[in-house]
């Protein structure tokens, strides 16, 4: 796994054009481009990407099938590092990071809701929230067991602690993934298609979780979504197609 | 890590080994299966390890054997399976050997040993005829000489038999001629009108040409181990006197081993019929056993040999008792023995024990009596063959050995006849006897005199006489008592058994562990050499030549099937633990992207492997632990011959220790382990990003 990327050496803090919104910018991508080798050619999945996230916002991103939505939710994940350009998380250049490091930005400030939920099979609800809390090995078991009550029942699931996941529908597991996201209180949540795999109605109703916790906790989501109608619930759309960001002001409110 | 991930960790593990039950079952039954058989074959190699220690040391060997470090072979005590008896050397002086010896701490006793190997004569039917009919002429018993006579010329009338089928397949072979020519004449009625004309003449006559025809009975090899008789029998306590007498101290003498005895020196029917009910009684049936039947077919083959002892008062009562046992009216005696020993499943208890109660007292049921004397030919280190008359007081065996072809190895004979057999004198003993015979007055005992004395008849005088008796006393310490008389011959100075050469010599020890047996080994090297004394001082694995080699041959096999089957099942876990990495690929890259390290994900892999090594290893080990607790009580029945060697004894009892059990377990474990590293490498390097994709 690649963890230092041929980035110039930039210097420390917010530069170039995105300097307007530096301050309060949680994620920065300057001219982010992301390669896939594919046999003997090279698929471009980004193609120089400028965005701007900044703190407490809930952001959608939408974009046709394969154009880019998933390879850029990474890159801003810390899960994969770009081929060029800089993609900067809570202050850290993700191209500069060791492998280990960036694990434990992963761990320590962000939080992850996917398509398909992603649960442990083997543990239970509790269990499955408590997992990233006990790989932080911060708390200690009483303020553990506090955390993740109360953000279970925040996410309406204090009946269901001891099921595992096979036991629950789709809309349960997807809001047990968004407890497991938000027990460290990242401060950014990262959602690839989180509804995709749910009625539109739960998918609704997730969102409007998710909207909830931004308010309430301040946490910011950046999600991807090809449905207009959980793209209203954003307070910012940002479309991509073809590996590129269409809108011009995508750097701005 | 940190203390909290590395609980969720053991969580995850443990429930991961229960749900994919079928990956954890296969792995979990190889891992299951490996300590097993990793605990029972150590359980039995050390089961036999120990049962042959046993077996030899208590038997044989001692805890140390010492022999001449000018030695040209290794000391074998069983023999070389290839290069017969090894030469070994000797030890000249085996008092001085003892008396460095004995003064090592934790040596308990030296026993001074020489394995030989000689000829016994097992005697001639034609030769034991010709003893009777002159019995009776000596007597001048007419009626009994005419009875004899009769019975000489049917015996002979065999003998021709034979010989004319022997010249016929050698056809035109010239040496058969004047035997042929002899035979005939001693087969003619006109030899035996004239016979009484020269009564002892013809019986001379028939004992140098015809009785050395006759060739049913051969002669038998008889391994022996010349010893110190009184100090192997305090010694080994495998020692067991089965029939007869012991050897009294100080008494020329010869101990058949039991077995020995009765499957080489007994009656060829006899020993036909016991092997037959040994099998019986094993509850295999003629009906149904071929091996039985061909053996029954053997022996009824051979009923001339119970037909030719016969006398005639013998013969007719055994016939008439044949008539009446069989119901016929009909039938002469070679018609009707056959017909009996014919036996089936239904009959053959009683003529089982018709034979011993109606037969076997007329005929000569051993080649050798106790309480007899047997010639004893072997060849001496010199290159002659020398001759000597021993009285063979009784038999012995090694008790739980009985059934081992190795436990029947040996005959057992007194220490100064052996030194006779084996030919050797040191220069310096030599001169000694010289010396003492001078001081005796003894000059006028020419040596041929004093050897046909020593090995002519003597055997057969009475024997019972004590140490006492004439001849002995005036030479006293001297030692070399024992060329004056013959019943004097038969005796020694017990004394006499130290001071003089040995082959090889046993040290027993009073502490036999392992390694007090080593440290002690080492002490009686140290003082032999000190005492200007070149010798190999060996343990009984050493001494006891391709044998000893057996245990360690043993663990080796036992090793390398253990190692095998690792082998085969590294890679089988090794396989099934990547296809259910593939299967978990998704989850394992979600705890990535939630932020687990990579070796987070490798110690999961260690730890489901760690669980189920030591869930099955555990239960292997136990299951295999209760297997052995179990089979310790029965015990393992041996086989044959040498398993009961090797067991010491008709059953092996192995046991089973904790650390058997922890060794296995823990190897087990190990080799799991390195069975995982490659599922767990490739696990650790799963992308976090698999956990966005769709597919899979
Ligand atoms: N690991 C990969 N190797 C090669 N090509 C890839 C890889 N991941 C993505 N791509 C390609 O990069 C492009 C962008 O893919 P991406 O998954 O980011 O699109 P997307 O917008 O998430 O699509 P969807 O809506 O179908 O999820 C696509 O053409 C895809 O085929
Ligand atoms: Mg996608």
């Amino acid at each position: 796994m690649p963890s230092k990327t041929e980035t110039p050496s930039s210097p420390t803090g917010a530069s170039g054009s995105a300097a307007s919104g530096a301050q309060s910018a949680l994620v920065e991508l300057v001219g982010a481009k992301k390669d896939y080798p594919l046999g003997r050619t090279v698929v471009s999945a980004l193609r120089g990407v400028d965005l701007v996230v900044r703190r407490g916002e809930f952001v959608a991103l939408a974009g046709p099938s394969g154009s880019g939505k998933t390879t850029l939710l990474n890159l801003v994940g810390c899960v994969d590092v770009a081929t060029a350009g800089t993609v900067r998380v809570d202050g850290h250049d993700t191209g500069r990071l060791s492998e280990k490091a960036l694990t434990q930005l992963r761990l320590e400030a962000l939080g992850f809701i996917f398509q398909s939920f992603n649960l442990i099979a083997v543990l239970d609800v509790f269990q499955n929230i408590e997992f990233p809390l006990l790989l932080q090995g911060k708390l200690g078991k009483g303020e553990r067991a506090e955390r993740v009550r109360s953000i279970v029942e925040k996410v309406g699931l204090t009946q269901q602690m001891k099921q595992r996941p096979a036991e629950l529908s789709g809309g349960q597991r997807q809001r047990v993934a968004i407890a497991r996201a938000l027990v460290t209180r990242p401060r950014l949540v990262l959602a690839d298609e989180p509804t995709a795999n749910l009625d539109s109605e739960t998918g609704e109703r997730i969102i409007d979780l998710m909207r909830e916790l931004n308010h309430t906790e301040g946490t910011t989501f950046l999600f991807s979504t090809h449905d207009p109608k959980i793209m209203t619930h954003a307070d910012r759309v940002v479309h991509i197609a073809d590996g590129r960001v269409l809108d011009a002001a995508a750097g701005h409110a | 890590m940190n203390l909290t991930a590395a609980g969720i960790l053991w969580r995850i593990a443990l429930r991961n080994v229960w749900r994919n039950r079928m990956k954890s079952l296969i792995v979990g039954f190889i891992l299951f299966l490996g300590t097993g058989i990793i605990v029972f074959g150590n359980a039995l190699v050390d089961a036999v390890d120990d049962g042959m220690t046993r077996s030899v040391t208590q038997s044989v060997s001692g805890h140390l054997q010492v022999y001449s470090d000018q030695a040209k072979d290794k000391l074998a005590l069983f023999g070389d399976q290839f290069a017969g008896m090894p030469d070994i050397g000797n030890i000249p002086d085996f008092h001085a050997l003892a008396e460095v010896a004995r003064k090592v701490p934790n040596v308990e006793a030296v026993v001074p040993m020489g394995i030989d190997f000689a000829l016994g004569f097992q005697g001639n039917e034609i030769d034991r005829w010709l003893a009777r009919l002159r019995q009776a002429v000596r007597d001048g018993d007419e009626a009994k000489i005419a009875q004899r006579k009769e019975e000489v010329r049917a015996v002979i009338e065999r003998v021709n038999a034979e010989l004319a089928s022997a010249a016929q397949l050698v056809a035109g072979g010239t040496e058969y001629a004047s035997d042929m020519e002899n035979a005939k004449r001693a087969a003619s009625p006109e030899f035996w009108a004239a016979f009484d004309q020269d009564r002892l003449g013809n019986l001379e006559f028939l004992e140098n040409r015809i009785a050395p025809l006759e060739q049913t009975l051969g002669d038998v090899g008889l391994m022996f181990l010349g010893t110190d008789l009184a100090a192997f029998e305090r010694n080994f306590d495998r020692f067991e006197l089965v029939e007869g007498t012991r050897v009294p101290e100080g008494q020329r003498g010869f101990l058949f081993n039991h077995g020995f005895y009765e499957e080489v020196m007994k009656h060829r029917v006899a020993r036909d019929l016991d092997r037959i009910k040994r099998r019986m009684d094993e509850r295999f049936t003629l009906a149904d056993d071929a091996e039985l039947r061909s053996w029954r077919d053997l022996m009824v083959g051979q009923y001339r040999r119970v037909l030719f002892q016969l006398d005639r008062q013998a013969a007719e009562s055994v016939l008439s008792g044949l008539r009446t046992l069989l119901g016929r009216t009909d039938g002469d005696l070679p018609t009707l023995l056959q017909d009996f020993l014919k036996v089936d499943d239904a009959n053959f208890a009683t003529r089982y024990a018709w034979f011993y109660e109606h037969i076997a007292p007329h005929i000569q049921l051993y080649a050798a009596n106790i309480g007899e004397s047997i010639p004893l030919q072997a060849y001496t280190k010199a290159g002659y063959s020398k001759s000597v008359n021993v009285k063979v007081y009784g038999t012995y065996k090694f008790k739980g050995l009985e059934k081992s072809d190795i436990g029947k190895t040996f005959n057992l004979l007194d220490m100064v006849t052996f030194r006779d057999l084996y030919g050797l004198m040191t220069p310096e003993r030599r001169a000694e006897v010289a010396a003492l015979r001078e001081k005796a007055g003894l000059k006028d005992v020419k040596r041929e005199d004093a050897e046909a004395a020593l090995f002519g008849g003597g055997g057969a005088e009475p024997l019972e006489k004590k140490a006492e008796s004439a001849g002995f006393d005036e030479f006293g310490d001297a030692g070399v008592g024992k060329v004056v008389r013959s019943d004097a011959l038969q005796q020694f100075d017990p004394a006499e058994i130290e001071r003089g050469v040995a082959l090889n010599a046993a040290v027993i020890l009073t502490d036999s562990r392992p390694e007090k047996i080593a440290e002690t080994r080492a002490a009686l090297l140290a003082a032999f050499e000190a005492a200007g004394m070149k010798m190999r001082v060996v343990d009984w694995k050493e001494a006891a030549g391709m044998l000893g080699d057996l245990v360690t041959v043993a663990r080796t096999v036992l090793w390398v099937i253990v190692v095998i089957m690792l082998l085969v099942a590294l890679v089988i876990i090794n396989n099934s633990m990547v296809i259910a990495t593939m299967e978990r690929v998704k989850e394992i890259g979600t705890m990535r992207a939630v932020g687990a390290q990579r070796s987070f994900i490798a110690a999961l892999f260690v730890a489901e492997t760690t669980v189920l090594g030591f869930l099955s290893g555990g239960v292997g080990a136990l299951c295999a632990a209760g297997g052995i607790l179990l089979w310790g009580k029965v015990g393992l029945p041996a086989q044959n011959a040498f398993m009961t060697f090797l067991f010491s004894g008709p059953r092996l009892y192995p046991t089973v220790t904790l650390s058997h059990l922890l060794a296995a377990v823990l190897l087990i474990l190990f080799f799991a382990l390195i069975s995982t590293l490659y599922p767990a490498a490739l696990a650790a390097r799963i992308l976090p990003r698999v956990a966005m994709s769709e597919e899979g």
